[in-house]
């Protein structure tokens, strides 16, 4: 006996997905789901922020070398603290332009994790439950997404630019809040438009013809998932047509400002993020790898971190001056940090016990450091950050219900954030 | 039937009543039981396993789904891995072996009960967990939505039906943010005045983007209240926005890449409950800007985009090793 349901799982292909999530939207389904049982007056969510963007720094970010300097200390190396608009916050000097920015953000440098190899921590960060064989469990996008829904009915609510395995993912609810991936961004939505060899009018012909086939496939096996198959192709069409697709566009953008994101891709990622989020997507991850500095970290970081500065520091302003802050929260995650001690190979190895995620808008205060590590960047000394803490908190600024239980198809339940409970002092 | 056949055809796995349910009682009941039978007041995670139909509803979906033990919960729960923090039961050794094998043998025959009836009693709720300190802007929120009650669903289709997204502000109110992504070029002053019967609840409006005019300000002044105004890259230009001073709780204005100027400045510095006031890309002088903060000393006013400069190039990058 099979229990799977082949149109619910999360390895179909994505742009299913995407398609299935658009009709969703058009449907009006998420329109009841606003208003759907889940919301009660025992919810504790607060609902600062509609929107994420989601950076995450793939490999496990040196906090000592980035947002937890530690200046004189024996472990720091080849890092200097720079002074920052938060007052008596300092960061690595590699960060200067996201420096004058802390302001707007609040560094987490208490965080903890239980998960010290990469595809467990990266696994763990993201759903708040640990990696395991028998199940699979959904990222916060596909939570936002299966709670709320998303804001512009013809386009997805969730998206990842630069994914790769164990990141964004649906996990165990319908496939259709599984993220529209992005390979690059500056290609944008590859196959949405029909080639240039065939012509509007070639495009309503074939759908009418798709029609013409689907209704007597429909006469002979009504079903509704049928149905909503034939549907996803139309709002397929609808997409292709579609206005909104303007916002895959780098093209559109300024030269200034998308020169200021950086050439690379993860700068293009982070405006693209700002478009999408312009355009009515609610989570958008941006991924950035090759923080596993094991060899040569102070190298590694000094062509890392740039890229990182530039986007982030260009990132949080151009949001700033468009307003989207005051509704998008911007997070700057990583799976663990490094050890403060520098190996032989002037490395840093994988660190679970403590490091550093910074968040900034969505209601989240500005200016300030929440918890701190010991002078040498070892131990945590105060209010300890779990992650699945950091996803409640996240969970808890989109107004999600942190309480409510969702069943996996084998009827286990899970929470938005697991046991994780909101860090509501971060909030301004 | 023959007695021969019965004997053939009846369930070979252990007796529920002899062999699985001590192993339940003695590993699964001080969580997952009613009171008599040794449970909590509330059993965890809204699960009872003290009757055939607790079982069987499990805590929203089947416990036990009779001859898989793979694809039931209750053997996948109690044969994780020591280590893993999902394992049943929590916070003490996993179960015996020969207590694991008679689990899973009992539901591969067919997870018969016999004649085992359980307690009756429905399964209830988990505490809700005690409020933390709610942050000042959400307790603000809270206090506008008091006494609002949710939408209905046939008036969010209205709302739809002239072209916005709606959701509540505050989960479970009728305090409500408004949305138009994707319908921009059909949001014009028309709309606005659609809105009407549900402008005294409105928090959150966001018209970037749209064809609305100066025209919509008297219109506004209904929205007794906005707290968030978004009215970036359209075409008012701020004459007559004073009526937006009537507006005590409005907290955040939009007006970026609008065409509002140096003559509007005289209103938008009697706006003193704003936070933020968003101006970048707008045809005001410097002169006007530094009037404004003065007169709105306690509002951030946004009115440039610094940029980087491009990144320099990777060989001046080099720390000095």
């Amino acid at each position: 006996m099979s229990r799977s349901d082949p149109f619910h799982r999360a390895d179909e292909p994505t742009r299913r997905a995407f398609l299935g999530q658009a009709a969703a939207g058009l449907l009006g389904v998420s329109g009841l789901a606003i208003f759907g049982p889940g919301v009660t007056a025992r919810t504790t969510s607060g609902g600062t922020a509609r929107n994420v963007i989601y950076l995450y720094m793939a490999g496990g970010m040196s906090h000592l070398d980035t947002l937890d300097v530690k200046p004189g200390a024996e472990t720091q190396g080849a890092t200097e603290a720079i002074p920052t608009q938060a007052e008596g916050v300092l960061i690595g000097h590699r960060l200067p332009n996201l420096a004058r920015h802390l302001d707007k953000a609040t560094v987490i440098r208490s965080m903890q994790t239980t998960q010290g190899a990469h595809e467990q921590g990266r696994y763990y960060l993201h759903t708040g439950y640990l990696l395991r064989g028998t199940i699979q469990h959904p990222s916060l996008g596909a939570w936002l997404a299966r709670f709320q829904g998303g804001d512009n009915p013809s386009l997805p609510p969730h998206v990842e630019i630069g994914g790769t395995r164990y990141t964004a993912q649906a996990g165990f609810l319908a496939s259709r809040f599984a993220p529209l991936p992005i390979g690059d961004p500056t290609r944008g939505l590859q196959s949405a438009r029909p080639p240039e060899s065939v012509d509007a009018s070639t495009v309503a012909r074939r759908q009418e013809l798709l029609a013409a086939m689907n209704q007597e496939f429909l006469e002979r096996r009504p079903s509704r998932r049928v149905r909503a198959a034939a549907e996803m192709y139309d709002q397929a069409v609808e997409l292709m047509r579609s206005e909104d697709l303007a916002a895959f566009d780098l093209g559109l953008e300024d030269e200034r400002i998308r020169e200021a994101y950086g050439s690379e891709a993860f700068g293009q990622g982070c405006l693209l993020a700002r478009r999408l989020v312009e355009h009515g997507v609610r989570f958008v991850e941006v991924v950035l790898g090759g923080w596993d500095t094991h060899v040569e970290n102070f190298e590694a970081l000094d062509e890392r971190c740039p890229i990182l500065d530039q986007a982030l520091s260009t990132l949080l302003a151009d949001l700033d001056a468009r307003g989207l802050l005051e509704e998008t929260l911007v997070v700057l995650a990583t799976e663990f940090g490094r050890t403060p001690r520098i190996n032989q190979n002037n490395g840093r190895d994988h660190y679970p016990q403590a490091f550093s995620c910074l968040l900034a808008g969505g209601g989240i205060a500005g200016g300030r450091a929440y918890g701190a590590t010991d002078p040498t960047g070892s131990e945590i000394l105060d209010s300890p950050v779990s992650i699945p803490d950091f996803n409640a908190t996240i969970a808890w600024a989109l107004g999600l219900p942190l309480e409510e239980q969702v069943f996996s198809e084998s009827g286990r339940p899970f929470t938005v954030a697991g046991k994780g409970r909101p860090v509501l002092d971060l909030f301004a | 039937m023959s007695p021969l056949l019965f004997l053939l055809l009846a369930p070979q796995g252990p007796s529920f009543e002899q062999e699985v349910l001590p192993v339940l009682q003695e590993h699964c009941f001080r969580c997952h039981a009613s009171p008599e039978n040794g449970g909590p007041a509330q059993p965890k995670g809204r699960l009872r396993l003290d009757s055939p139909e607790q079982i069987r509803r499990g805590a929203g979906g089947e416990a036990v789904v009779a001859g898989y033990p793979e694809e039931s919960v209750l053997w996948e729960l109690v044969s994780l891995a020591e280590e893993d923090p999902d394992r049943m039961p929590p916070d003490r050794p996993r179960l015996a072996g020969e207590d694991l094998e008679t689990i899973r043998a009992w539901i591969e025959a067919g997870a018969d009960f016999g004649g085992w009836t359980g307690s009756r009693g429905e399964a209830g709720e988990e505490e809700p967990r005690p409020p933390a300190r709610t942050p000042d802007r959400i307790q603000e929120l809270q206090a506008l939505a008091e006494g609002l009650p949710p939408l209905t669903e046939a008036q969010a289709e209205k709302l739809r039906s002239v072209g916005f997204l709606v959701s509540p502000v505050v989960p479970g109110t009728g305090l409500l943010r408004l949305t138009c992504y994707g319908r921009e070029k059909t949001v014009n002053d028309d709309a606005l005045r659609a809105l009407r019967p549900f402008a005294p609840q409105i928090a959150v409006l966001h018209l970037g983007g749209t064809r609305v005019t100066d025209g919509i300000w008297p219109e506004l002044a209904r929205f007794e209240r906005l707290v968030h105004l978004d009215l970036h890259q359209t075409q008012v230009q701020g004459e007559g926005l004073q009526v937006l001073q009537g507006l005590s709780h409005l907290r955040v204005l939009n007006l970026y890449g609008t065409q509002v100027g140096d003559l509007a400045a005289a209103s938008l510095g009697g706006l003193t409950s704003l936070r933020s006031l968003y101006l970048w890309d707008c045809p005001l002088k410097e002169e006007s800007i530094e009037a404004l903060r003065k007169r709105l000393p306690g509002t951030r006013i946004i009115h440039s985009l610094e940029l980087p400069g491009p990144a320099p190039p990777a060989e001046d990058r080099r720390s000095g090793r």
